[in-house]
């Protein structure tokens, strides 16, 4: 006999796992992304002035 | 001298053949069949139905305590350590390039591990399998051997067999499978939308990624770190470019050895007791599914996502999410070129395809974690 309220928030926590760790993930990305283009950006004005 | 004869007729292997132990070979026969005349995932299907084919031999004491198919399993299966080395291999050969240029596609590998979901409660309706069993069967869907072997496991290890070769077998079929519901949820015009040139991502970004994505997913799901450790430090090796020879042997020799010894191992466990039974048809049909609602999942995400966003992605990458790496990003590929000539797709499908591994080593890392 299978529990379905179990079986349901076993696919629910791991949806919004699943979601939510590459949301995070995708967000990070993004943010770690423009800082390490700013810092290249401002290292490459330093070196021209 | 009766006595004798009769010891010596006791010993013959022959005397003891079965007719489960037959019909576990001919399926043997069709796994070697697969990979060798039509190159269906040849390194995987070949030691595992060589494992199939001398695990059933009687008399053997191959797969009995301190047999080498027994150690095999035991000491690299069951204590889950090849899984992960076959990871650090994957990482020290996966570009995360397209991930890090194009971040969202994140979500469309996190979209299609709703096929996971969709086999779990399908096979959970047949009333043939327990939850920890229909979490396995859910995880075909990811279409990532390795993590199906390592939930398989840890939640239930007379599932392996059944599991692997389903999920090795239907990501050959990624071709086939992906196609018509990629069409049947799509438009021409949809599938024929063009995207840009992607930008190169620094050196800097892509050796950044790792690190971060580590701390990123082993912090909200401690469970999947085994996977997601081994994947991203395999990427580290490749991306910091200081040692090539670590690189070189994660991706070679390493992962070739780990191949040989999960191939066998796994295909060990598919005796005639745990493999011919009603349950192994519902693994593989409830296969299908998760293959099939992964892909839907995935597509769909893609268009709600080109309701919100500027940047509008071609919604056949969503398709890619279902992991098998590369198969499913040139699968899709194909698709956009046969709308549109013009069309290239491929690093932009492979966003979603690298995600959606990170994606189903999450969703398997999130299953132990709720059901253990």
């Amino acid at each position: 006999m299978v529990d379905w309220g179990n079986a349901t928030s076993v696919a629910l926590s791991g949806i919004i796992s699943v979601f939510a760790v590459l949301a995070v993930l995708q967000i990070a990305v993004t943010v770690s992304g423009k800082v390490i283009e700013g810092m290249a950006k401002s290292q490459a004005e330093k070196q021209k002035s | 001298m009766n006595q004798l004869m009769t010891e010596i007729i006791d010993g013959l292997g022959v005397m003891h053949l079965t007719p489960g132990n037959v019909a576990m070979w001919l399926i043997a026969f069709v796994l070697f069949y697969l990979a060798i005349k039509k190159g269906v995932e040849p390194l995987l299907l070949l030691p595992i139905g060589f494992g199939v084919f001398a695990a059933n031999f009687p008399l053997t004491g191959l797969l009995e305590e301190g047999g080498l198919f027994y150690i095999f399993y035991h000491y690299g299966i069951e204590n889950e350590l090849i899984p992960p080395l076959i990871f650090l291999g994957l990482g020290a050969m996966t570009d995360f390039g397209p991930v890090i240029a194009n971040p969202k596609t994140l979500l469309l590998g996190a979209a299609a591990q709703l096929g996971v979901y969709a086999a779990f409660f399908g096979a959970l309706f047949t009333g043939l399998f327990n939850v920890k069993e229909a979490a396995c069967i859910g995880i075909i869907g990811g279409a990532d051997g390795p993590t199906s072997i390592f939930l398989s496991a840890n939640l239930a290890p007379h599932m392996m067999g059944a599991v692997s070769v389903a999920a090795y077998s239907y990501m050959a079929l990624v071709p086939i499978i992906i196609p018509p519901i990629a069409k049947a949820l799509t438009t021409k015009q949809e599938r024929a939308m063009p995207m840009g040139m992607m930008r190169m991502p620094s050196k800097t970004e892509k050796i950044v990624f790792p690190v971060l994505a580590s701390i990123v997913i082993i912090l909200l799901v401690p469970k999947s770190a085994p996977l997601i450790a081994m994947f991203m430090v395999g990427n580290l090796f490749m991306e910091s470019a200081v040692v090539d020879r670590l690189t070189d042997v994660a991706r070679n020799a390493l992962m070739n050895i780990v191949t040989i010894l999960l191939g066998l191992g796994v295909g060990s466990t598919m005796t005639a007791d745990s493999f011919l039974n009603s349950k192994t048809i519902g693994v593989f049909i409830m296969g299908v599914v998760a293959f099939a609602f992964a892909t839907a999942g995935g597509v769909l995400l893609a268009k709600l996502m080109n309701l919100f966003t500027k940047n509008k992605v071609n919604p056949l990458i969503g398709a890619a999410g279902v992991s098998a790496v590369p198969m499913a990003a040139r699968v899709v590929h194909n698709m956009g070129t046969e709308a549109n000539p013009q069309n290239y797709l491929l690093m932009h499908a492979m966003g979603p395809n690298v995600a959606g591994v990170i994606g189903t080593a999450v969703a398997a890392g999130a299953f132990i974690t709720a059901i253990l």
